[in-house]
């Protein structure tokens, strides 16, 4: 069920079984997973139903490091979290993502994916995904599109499942299901300000919770699951200060440090060989049910031969600038604003974008014989489209028909000719301590410091993307479809002016069954602590190679079992 | 059910244009032919509209190698395609002086236009059946061409705006022509009625005799 957090008394002490702090994909799949049983959940979410800036506005905080985005916009605070804007993008991390690679510091997860399988398994169910089907050769098999020919061993096709955007939003999942559950309570607006423990430090006695209305009262529980986020959960870790003085879990400064990404950035071109080379296998497109989305990878061989973290290349055909500039239209923009409204149920107004796509869509009355009862194109028209060459025709699709159809035309045509392909390197980050999330001496609404980030790479980072492209470059020239044309150099003093990341906020409290190298031991549970467990990216030592929501979910199924049985 | 009725008790061996019964106005139409209906007139329509786009395309290519081309196309350049307002405009006015020529000149000299009279329907004055005149074949013509040159023009007026709108707004224009015709005993359109006009059809087994013969005609 929900509640208002308003709505509980002043001052109240409330009591739970379990009290999880943030529903989000974290938050949501524990409750979940406690439905029916007879433990209750307690569930804070500090914001409501729906986007509230005010709330949004807690997360706000300086970037010091590297150019990020600024603090509050690459999460949501509100029931179902950064789900509600999640691209839907999956990928188990694989072997070598969990494993310890000798090359790269800090690497190895305490398990490997005979542990996890199982937890993905039932995470694909939880994100909605058709099921396991992961293998590049079983897509390209029955894809009527296909991989580029890349010579060598060096580099892969790997293939990411989208869940349907419908499908993304765990508060639309699952928000009926949680209201329904008498077992479990969450509370809007319910903001944790602090964690509470007894004197000598060692157990969680209770959270004191405000709203941004005023209210105070706090909640206690035999256990705690903190799910807020890779910069929040070490921001409360950080504030809880009362008989920590460097803050929960902090006893060998690790909280917050290890900040990682999935930093990408656009480091090259193909220029094809020939005008005809299509790439429409490497677009976001659908095989039956299921969208999937290919890219190209360098081999774990590879990078264990070049002593390389993960880099892999998301390939984007720039078309005949006719076609490349309707792709990139407000009639276009506007499409999609609808198609995500109409994914989410109609969120917001879509009046405008409506008026819009459909003017859009009506281009080709402009050229139909003014006073004919029946549409008939211009004799000109007619000429023009029987005169020229195929590619070009396919260029004047936006022009007579509308930057829509060009839209919807590139997609579905699939392997149409362009002028370029586009490669954005995404890279796994080398973990480093230096990378971390500290408190601001800036203070939120409420009280609590803001959380501030220094977000750095290394030296190694560059030089691993360096040589990633080098090895693309191999791999592409060999192959005869192209060459690639490198535009990041390693050398070049800073990062390039596109890094970004990938909404992946991760690392923050990672996991180690040694409590020096780690914030959580490998069940979750922050080390020197009885009953504070964390679920969500923060425990991630390494960014890995997929995406990190269905892990994220996976991770904390897993911890449902532990904490099922260590509730008993 | 009571038009059905009435148009089969159409009485055989009648003179054209003797045609009043006490009760109903209008004339009935003679023996073998029943007043056309909805799917009839939409057919007839369009072959006609077939035609006619055939006749303005036609205008638009001479138009064209006279005036210009309307439509210019440059692929080194963004947009690719532009449109000439002023030719277009012009192709809106032939296009539509065409249709009035076509349909009021046929409706004239033929009783019917090429689709009508294809279906073996006549427009012919609901007072005696005579052939319509000139004055009552324009008013006639402006409930059925004039929208689509109104359409037209503020198509172009608007830079293609509201386009949908306009397409809406005249197939619903056309739509209730369709119900007044299905509505009136005579099937008279808002366009007969002001023009003074019914439109009959020849039955396809003639000529009948009988009422039986006329039911067997597939009348409705």
């Amino acid at each position: 069920v929900f509640a208002e957090a308003n709505g509980v008394q002043r001052d109240a002490a409330l009591n739970a079984d379990l009290c999880v702090i943030g529903a989000g994909a974290a938050g949501i799949t524990l409750a979940r997973s406690f439905i029916g049983t007879s433990v209750r959940v307690a569930v804070l979410e500090s914001g409501g139903l729906q986007f509230d800036t005010a709330t949004q506005d807690l997360y706000k905080g300086p970037n010091v490091g590297l150019p990020y985005f600024p603090l509050d916009t690459p999460r949501l605070r509100m029931f179902g979290g950064t789900t509600n804007h999640w691209a839907g993008v999956c990928r188990p991390f694989d072997e070598a993502d969990f494993a310890k690679r000798a090359w790269i510091p800090y690497s190895g997860w305490p398990f490997g994916t005979s542990e996890m399988d199982p937890y993905y398994a039932r995470a694909e169910q939880v994100v909605h995904l058709q099921g396991d089907h992961w293998s590049t050769q079983d897509w390209v098999k029955q894809d009527t599109l296909g991989p580029l020919p890349l010579a060598g061993d060096q580099v892969e096709t790997r293939v990411d499942q989208i869940v349907p955007e419908a499908f993304r939003s765990f508060s639309t999942d699952y928000g009926d299901q949680i209201k329904a559950a008498s077992n479990v309570t969450v509370y809007l607006d319910a903001n944790v300000t602090e964690i509470e423990t007894d004197p000598s430090g060692a157990a969680v006695t209770r959270l004191r919770v405000a709203t941004l209305s005023g209210n105070r009262f706090t909640v206690a529980a035999p256990a705690y699951v903190l799910a807020v986020g890779g910069i929040e959960n070490p921001r409360l870790l950080l504030a809880s200060r009362q008989h920590h003085p460097n803050g929960i879990g902090n006893d060998h400064g690790l909280v917050g440090r290890f900040f990682l990404e999935h930093p990408r950035f656009i480091a090259g071109m193909i220029a094809p060989a020939e005008r005809n080379l299509g790439v429409g296998f490497y677009l976001q497109h659908r095989i039956g049910q299921t969208i999937i989305q290919p890219r190209v990878g360098i081999t774990r061989s590879a990078q264990q031969a070049e002593g390389m973290a993960d880099v892999q290349f998301t390939l984007d055909p720039v078309y005949d600038p006719a076609l490349q500039q309707a792709n990139q239209s407000t009639d276009v923009a506007a499409m999609k604003a609808l198609r995500h409204a109409i994914a989410r149920h109609g969120l917001g107004d879509i009046g405008s974008e409506l008026s819009t796509v459909i003017g859009d869509l009506m281009t080709w009355d402009r050229f139909v014989v003014p006073g004919a009862p029946l549409p008939v194109p211009y004799p000109e028209v007619v000429g023009e489209v029987m005169r020229v060459t195929p590619r070009d025709r396919q260029s004047l699709i936006p022009g007579l028909l509308g930057d829509v159809a060009s839209f919807v035309y590139t997609r579905m045509e699939g392997n149409i000719p362009v002028n370029s392909v586009t490669v954005t390197a995404r890279f796994e980050p080398i973990p480093n301590p230096d990378s971390r999330v500290t408190l601001s001496t800036e203070r939120d609404e409420l009280g609590m410091p803001r959380a501030e980030l220094d977000w750095q790479l290394s030296d190694a980072d560059k030089h691993n993307v360096e040589r990633g492209m080098q090895i693309l470059a191999g791999a592409v020239g060999g192959s005869g479809v192209g060459r690639v044309k490198i535009t990041f150099d390693e050398h070049a003093s800073s990062w390039p002016a596109d890094l970004a990341g990938g909404y992946h906020l991760m690392g923050t409290t990672r996991m180690h069954e040694d409590p020096r190298r780690g914030v959580v031991d490998p069940d979750g549970l922050v080390h020197g602590m009885s009953n504070l467990y964390i679920a969500g990216s923060s425990v991630f030592p390494t960014a890995g190679s997929g995406n990190p929501t269905m892990l994220i979910v996976a991770l904390t199924l897993r911890l449902s079992d532990h904490l099922k049985g260590a509730l008993r | 059910v009571d038009e059905a009725t009435e148009v089969r008790s159409g009485r055989a061996g009648e003179p054209e244009g003797a045609h009043h019964d006490g009760g109903a106005s209008g004339p009935r139409p003679v023996p073998g032919r029943f007043y056309a209906d909805v799917p009839n007139r939409f057919v007839a329509y369009l072959i006609d509209a077939v035609l006619l786009t055939l006749v303005a395309f036609a205008a638009a290519v001479v138009l064209s190698i006279i005036a210009g081309p309307i439509v210019t196309f440059d692929l080194t350049a963004a947009p690719h395609v532009s449109l000439n307002g002023g030719l277009a405009l012009a192709d809106a006015v032939l296009s539509t002086a065409l249709g009035a020529v076509y349909f009021v000149g046929a409706w004239r000299r033929y009783e019917g236009s090429p689709g009508a009279r294809l279906l073996g329907m006549r427009v012919v004055r609901a007072d005696g059946g005579g052939r319509v005149g000139w004055g009552s074949g324009l008013v006639r013509w402006l409930f059925i061409g004039l929208p689509l040159a109104l359409e037209a023009l503020a198509s172009l007026a608007l830079g293609g705006r509201g386009d949908l709108v306009l397409i809406l707004l005249l197939f619903a224009w056309y739509v209730a022509l369709a119900v007044g015709i299905a509505r009136d005993p005579m099937k008279r359109g808002w366009h007969d009625r002001v023009a003074g006009t019914v439109v009959t059809k020849v039955a396809s087994v003639a000529p009948a005799a009988s009422d039986e013969a006329e039911r067997a005609d597939g009348v409705r």
